[in-house]
Order: structure tokens, then sequence, then C-alpha cells
């Protein structure tokens, strides 16, 4: 029996799958044109599992699969401090998680309300600034939030920053850069040790 | 009208037949072995005042110690999280020698009982689980780790887990370096949970780049079998004295324990920071395939009562039972004897007998009782006297 790889679905596979498959890692048939979740690896008798980014580190700190790989944001968020190992920097699906306000708004009020997805993360950026703020929790289009006066600002991912220029929003501070990391469950990595460290070498060469 | 409301804390759980019947002989085969083993047992109080639980403010024994005010005193609380802390109050304060003994003696507790968790450990995990330990004062030298190591590797043992893997680690290394970079106490936090978490890049991200910082960054890959000592003395070579110090003890409790538990496989892992924060020395923790989390753990914390009045060197560990007991635990198979009336008092002086023999025997009191699954023996009139005769399982 190989590992069980869970991986986020979306950008971040698609950007993983070219990296596992220089790492010998391929499914066995194409995920892309498939409806099914589970895949078997063509070698090495692993199994691609394919999931909510957000499903990944649950996943894998039940021991559900030995291996995932998710955006540090997912794990930010997650909070689970010690959960998983987290070995690898796989440097795909590279971004920056920021602080964004319509432009020529000025964040210096006493009291903020913040929308964002990223509920753990942006409590715990503005209590290290010690500043008190409130948040409402969104899932997605965040950017429409201080438009329809919901919120001060917004804590969202930004890639290009094209979507945050189209609604008239611009990128302030960066809270932390994100990129996509290999995650172990804890007992894979003490138990099945030397599958697991092959599997990361394996990884860390095609990188 | 029935109660709907009735419902346990989430994370609590009451144990039901058979497994609290399994936990309790657990409980009394561990305690069995460490009574056999010289240690003496304590029983610590379930609350506390917490000044006595040795939480450093904003620590994790601190989080994850329950707290409520005592109404007679106004004082806070705690319900014990963690017995290793009372250990050491209890040696180094109750257990304090009077004139004419000798103030060194070696004292070696043990305990077991429940403790509770304010947020489970992790997932699955119990808020309530039953933890059994043992601890060793006054001993500085390597027999003593590898004393209670050897001890845990016998309680795994007759836990049913024949050969865990032990993974060794020495909390003096990561010390060591990350004394050398000052750091503020947000830093350290952060670098700690960087480490335990082996994500190089938060590392990185977090100290400024210097010889110690690289070798911050190396640690977390520091771990297989011998070679990992191998590549962290090169690596290493010129890190602080405490680091080479530690590496040095390394090789040398790994021997012990092969000599001891040559079915145990012993591995190293030099960014495995155990337990509480309060450990000081080597480290270590037991785990099992089966198992998504280590079964026993344990470490020398060298020092910690000199807030009680007594600084002594000291090691032990602990185990969950309820976690090992859930796993592995085998019920004990029964004796059914039959509700019958001829022959009835042979039938009880064989129940008697049976009983006296240490076996379990359930007997019938209707005629309607059937022999509980459990019971893989019944007691049947043959030739003259009861005997005892196999259970044949019943297909469903």
């Amino acid at each position: 029996m190989g590992l069980t790889i869970a991986l986020n679905r979306g950008r971040i596979l698609k950007e993983c799958l070219p990296l596992l498959k220089k790492a010998g890692i391929e499914p066995a048939e194409d995920i892309d044109s498939s409806r099914k979740l589970v895949f078997q690896s063509t070698k090495g008798n692993h199994r691609l599992v394919i999931m909510r980014g957000s499903d990944v580190p649950t996943y894998v700190e039940y021991g559900a699969a030995d291996l995932g790989i998710v955006g540090k944001d997912t794990l930010l968020e997650y909070g689970s401090a010690s959960g998983f190992y987290e070995r690898l920097d796989l440097g795909i699906g590279a971004c920056r998680l920021m602080t964004a306000a319509p432009k020529g708004v000025s964040l210096d009020k006493r009291s903020l309300t913040v929308a964002t997805k990223f509920v753990n993360i942006t409590r715990d950026y503005f209590e290290r600034q010690g500043r008190q703020v409130s948040i409402i929790a969104l899932s997605g289009a965040l950017e429409i939030a201080p438009l329809m006066n919901l919120a001060d600002c917004i804590v969202d991912i930004v890639d290009t920053g094209n979507t945050l220029k189209a609604n008239g929003l611009e990128a302030l501070e960066v809270i932390t850069r994100i990129s996509s990391r290999l995650i172990v469950n804890r007992a894979s990595m003490k138990t099945r040790f030397d599958e697991v460290e092959a599997f990361i070498a394996l990884l860390k060469a095609a990188l | 009208m029935k109660n709907n409301n009735w419902r346990l804390p989430p994370g609590v759980e009451e144990l039901l037949p058979p497994r609290a019947r399994i936990l309790e002989l657990v409980r009394r085969e561990v305690l069995d072995i460490f009574n056999r083993w010289g240690f003496d047992y304590v029983e610590p109080p379930l609350i506390e005042y917490t000044d006595a639980l040795l939480l450093e403010t904003g620590s994790d024994l601190d989080l994850q110690t329950l707290k409520v005010i005592d109404q007679q005193s106004g004082r806070m609380m705690g319900v014990r999280a963690d017995m290793t802390s009372q250990a050491v109050r209890i040696d180094a304060h109750s257990l304090v020698p009077e004139k004419g003994d000798d103030a060194h003696r070696v004292q070696r507790l043990c305990y077991a009982g429940s403790v509770v968790h304010a947020k489970p450990m992790g997932v699955l995990e119990s808020r309530v689980p039953f933890r059994a330990g043992a601890e060793i004062f006054g001993v500085a030298g390597l027999e003593a780790d590898a004393e209670v190591i050897a001890l845990m590797i016998e309680v795994l043992a007759a836990m049913g887990i024949q050969s865990p893997v032990l993974v060794l680690g020495h909390m003096g290394i990561y010390q060591a370096l990350a004394a050398g970079l000052a750091l503020d106490a947000t830093t350290e936090r952060a670098l700690f949970a960087a480490v335990q978490n082996k994500s190089e890049t938060d590392i990185r991200q977090l100290l400024p780049a210097s010889d110690l910082t690289d070798m911050l960054i190396a640690l977390p890959a520091m771990m297989g079998r011998d070679d990992a000592l191998k590549r962290a003395r090169q690596q290493f070579a010129s890190a602080p004295s405490g680091v080479v110090q530690a590496l040095d003890v390394l090789p040398d409790l790994a021997s012990r324990i092969r000599a001891r538990a040559p079915q145990v496989e012993v591995r190293f892992d030099l960014a495995e920071l155990a337990g509480y924060g309060y450990h000081n020395g080597p480290v270590f923790a037991a785990f099992h395939a089966d198992q998504g989390r280590s079964v026993a753990r344990g470490g020398r914390y060298d020092g910690i009562g000199k807030v009680f009045g007594r600084a002594r060197p000291a090691t032990g560990f602990d185990v969950n039972l309820t976690q090992l007991q859930y796993r592995n635990g085998q019920p004990v198979l029964s004796i059914w004897a039959p509700n019958v009336v001829a022959n009835r008092d042979q039938l009880l002086d064989a129940v008697a007998q049976c009983r006296a023999a240490g076996e379990r025997v359930i007997v019938g009191l209707t005629n309607d009782e059937k022999a509980p699954g459990e019971c893989n023996r019944k007691l049947v009139w043959i030739d003259g006297s009861w005997q005892l005769q196999a259970i044949e399982e019943t297909s469903t």
C-alpha cells in the first residue's frame, strides 16, 4: 500500500500536478475529465484524493491521508498548531495575504470593521498590532464589502491585484506571503518514515 | 416527559462496559508493573490552586488547564491537566527529607488518574484522558532516563504494543540554538511552533540570517536512524557547546535502550520537542503504526521543582491508558454458569473454584437469561460433575 495524498482542488491542483509528474507520480486517469475524486497513481501504488483546500489539513491531521498539498493560507486559518508537519515549501500558488481598502480611505480609525474569509489570520494580525477590530466573515467576493459599506477594509489573497483595482480598492499591507506546502501526518512521519522521506526527496528534486 | 437535554460536553465521554472494565484491568496491570519496578504510588488531588500547578502564564499547560474559582478562599483553582507537575511538587515540597534523612535520596513516584484538558490535545482526543506515569527524582545520569524508558516499553508491551518505534530527541539542542539568538518571547513562541511543525520556510521568515538561523532551519530534517545523528554532528560542528553536549548524550542513551529492549526500533528526531515546555534534556516518545499520535512520551526536566523549594534532576513518562486500552485491550473472556436447579450446590462450588482461579464467571439468574457474547466457555454437567466446555460461536 502506497501513500494517500490529499490535494487541494482548483488552482493549486493545476500547479502541483506537473510537479508531481516530474517527481514520477501521475494519476492513472485524467483528473480534469473524470468526475472521480480518488485516483490511483500509475507508479508506487499511491492514492491521490482531490478535495476542497480547507479539508486537506483535516484529512491529514486525522490520518485519513498521509500527506497533503495545500496553501499556507489554509494552514494558518486551520490553526491547529501541531496537527501535522509542514515539510516542504513547494513554491507554487505563490501570492500574498494583504489588507485592502477603497482608494484614499484611511484605516486610522479607532475601531475598524474588516471583512474576510480568513477570520483567524485577521484576528491574529490585528491583535498583534494592538488594534480593536470587528471581523465580518464572508465566503467570497470580498471586494464588494467596502463598496457596499459593510466593512472599512478587507483581508484577502492578492495575486496580481487586478481584481482589487477593478473594484476601486488598493492593496495596503502584506500580512504574510503564501505558497503551497506539503504537509505530513505526524504518525505517518514516524511509522512510515522511509516511504514518506522517499516521497519528499522525489518532490524536492522536482522543485 | 423524556429529557433530551442530557448530553456530555464535547470531548467528554463516559466509559461503558466492556471498555470501562478493560481500562480498570489495564490500570491495575500498569500499577502492578510500576510496583514491581519499585515506584511509589501517589494520588495527587484532582484540583489545586493554580499557583501549585506550575502554570507559567500563557504557557501550553496554562491554556490547557480548566480553571474555577474556589468559593471558600476566592482563589483560582485548576483541574489538573498533567500529573507530572504534581509529582514535582510532591517531591520538592511534600516529601522533603527530614533531619537525619539522606537529602539526596532518589525518589521514584508513580500515579494513575484522570486529567482534564480545557480543549482536546488533538483531533478525536478525549478531554478527560486517563493517564498513568512514573517519574524518577534525584538522578542526573542517563541510567535514570534509560530506566524510565525501559519501564515505558514494558508497560506498552503489557498493553499489546510489543515493538513500538521509540523516537529520541534532546531539548538542549533547540534551547542552546534559540538562546544564542536572544529572541523576544513572541518570536520564541513562534519559532518553537515552527520547529515543531518542521516548517523550514516559517523558521527562515522568523529569523535574521545567521549561522544559528541556518542551524535552526536544518534542525527539523534531523530525523531518522543513526545517520540523522551523523548528519547533525556535521551540521552542528560549530554550534554552541550545549548542542554538542546534547549530541554526545543521545547515542549513549540509544545504546542503553537497545541493550535492554532489542525489539524496539530506536530513531531520532532532534526537533521533536515533547510535552508542555518544561522539558530540558533528553525527550522521548513511543509510536505505534496504528495510532495517529504518540502512545506514550516523556523526558528529562531537571530543576523544575525549584519554584517549590527544591531543584532536583528529574525524568519520567506518562501514557494515556484510554487511548491504549481502546485500541489494544481484549476483554477478558468469561465463563457462563446456567440457571439450573439440579445439582445447584455443586454448580456453585464449581463457580467458586473458577473464580478462585481468577476467572470471570457469570451465573445465570433466570431461565431466560442467555450467555452474553463475552462468554467463551460454559459449565456443563457431565458424568456427575460440572465441567468447562467451549461455547461454539454461532454464526448470525
